[in-house]
């Protein structure tokens, strides 16, 4: 495996854990006081994120080195190492491990939530997940881009509902398979309220983040294009999953109390779809730049 | 609120509303994480992501002559971290790689003395948007 090719796959894991960690923290932060039974499992499963996460963020920094040398050599050169911590990717994971080390920090959450001291790792939690999340600014195409007073905050937007939207998936499945029917029904009902302002935003940000950066359509026939493409496929199908959650599924729980398990199999299957769109991501921005 | 509206309203085994709770607490460490970030946020560098825009010799050039040098011109600056060269039938790569300088646009490399040979260069450099970019391209240098 070529140094580019291990990098790649160690960013899309990198995106999962991360973006799980984060989510966790908000989906905690919003609605944990109203789950008495599955705020441990999911506390658990936030600080596990982070710890991956953290540990892939690393090793995604001592792979630049590799990168930059072309071979595994690149490792264990000071010169090439100290390069990459000088540069922006460095200050992005810097930030992005420290994010996570916070998250770390805040999710041993003492139960039950509401408690002054729950409270404040929650907090810290939060803090983590933000830094780590607008670390993702400090690099990349929308760093140097002249539009970059927009094109940041739009890529902290977009970024921020991804946390948001895949990191709640997963504490959902926790709830629905933990919690009586009644705290199950209205955790989904919540989420889903948000989520439907929220998600039609991603490729709203998405698409602006794609204009301010692309020089033109033509880029659509290169594999810069094509990545971008095979995203919005991805989404587009995450989409009719979300629907029929959203308008079969979750009434049918709320109505009869039958569906649970369909339920929980559609939310895995939109993370398996959603790990599929950030493995195109990792690709997409490891490996390629539009050619003007 | 609303969410503390739709938690009393949804029974009693909810013991305190979560939304309503939680944010206002949350405040003082999102301000902590904008007020650091922002910090952190000063501009970096100008330029983006490098692209090879020609080179000397040139890509599939055949030259009568052993060029002396190697020169690259990139669309922005970028620091050169690889090069190497290959002739076509040596078991070995050359390694060219000089030690990381400053980001230019320009890259000018010593050679050693070239025999004829078709041969392959291999580069890779660190952008100012923190991009490793890498691309390869070949000339031939004619028996004399
Ligand atoms: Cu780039």
């Amino acid at each position: 495996m070529s140094p580019d090719a291990l990098y790649v796959t160690v960013r899309a894991a990198c995106f999962l854990s991360l973006f799980q960690a984060c989510g966790t923290s908000f989906f905690l932060a919003a609605w944990g006081a109203g789950l008495p039974r599955s705020a441990g499992h999911i506390a658990r499963l936030g600080r596990r994120a982070a710890a991956v996460g953290a540990m892939l963020v690393l090793a995604q920094q001592l792979l630049e080195a590799a990168r930059m040398a072309g071979d595994y050599a690149g490792l264990f050169d000071g010169g090439l190492q100290w390069l990459a911590l000088a540069s922006s990717g460095g200050a992005a994971h810097g930030l992005q491990a420290f994010g996570l080390l916070l998250v770390m920090s805040g999710l041993p959450l003492p139960t039950p939530l509401g408690t002054a001291l729950a409270r404040r790792r929650c907090a810290l939690a939060l803090a983590g997940s933000v830094l780590a999340i607008l670390a993702f600014t400090l690099t990349g195409h929308t760093s140097v881009a002249p539009g970059r007073p927009v094109l940041a905050p739009l890529l902290a937007v977009h970024l921020g509902i991804v946390a948001f939207w895949f990191g709640a998936l997963a504490p959902l499945y926790l709830v629905l398979a933990h919690e009586s029917q009644a705290a199950a029904n209205q955790a989904l009902r919540r989420f889903s309220a948000i989520a439907v302002f929220l998600v039609p935003v991603l490729p709203l940000a998405g698409l602006a983040l794609a204009w301010g950066l692309v020089p033109g359509f033509a880029v659509l026939r290169q594999p810069y294009g094509e990545l971008l493409l095979a995203k919005l496929v991805g989404f587009a199908l995450l989409m009719v999953l979300a629907a029929f959650n959203r308008w079969r599924l979750v009434p049918a729980l709320a109505r009869s109390g039958h569906g649970g398990v369909a339920l929980r199999r559609t939310l895995v299957a939109e993370i398996a779809l959603l790990a599929m769109v950030f493995a195109v991501t990792a690709v997409l921005t490891g490996y390629y730049a539009p050619d003007h | 609120m609303q969410a503390a509206a739709l938690s009393s309203a949804a029974g009693t085994d909810t013991p305190a509303p979560g939304l309503s709770y939680a944010w206002p607490r949350m405040f003082p460490g999102i301000k902590l994480a904008l007020l650091a970030a922002c910090a952190l946020t000063v501009p970096l560098a100008a330029g983006a992501h490098a692209h090879l825009l020609r080179s000397t010799p040139a890509a599939a050039s055949v030259l009568a002559v052993a060029p002396a040098q190697l020169q690259l011109d990139f669309s922005e600056t970028a620091v050169l971290t690889s090069l190497s060269l290959e002739r076509s039938g040596d078991p070995v790569r050359q390694k060219l790689t000089p030690r990381p300088g400053a980001p230019q646009a320009r890259l000018v490399i010593e050679l050693p003395p070239l025999v004829a040979g078709s041969y392959l260069v291999r580069w890779r450099a660190l952008s100012a948007d923190g991009h490793i970019s890498s691309g390869s391209f070949g000339f031939t240098l004619q028996a004399k």
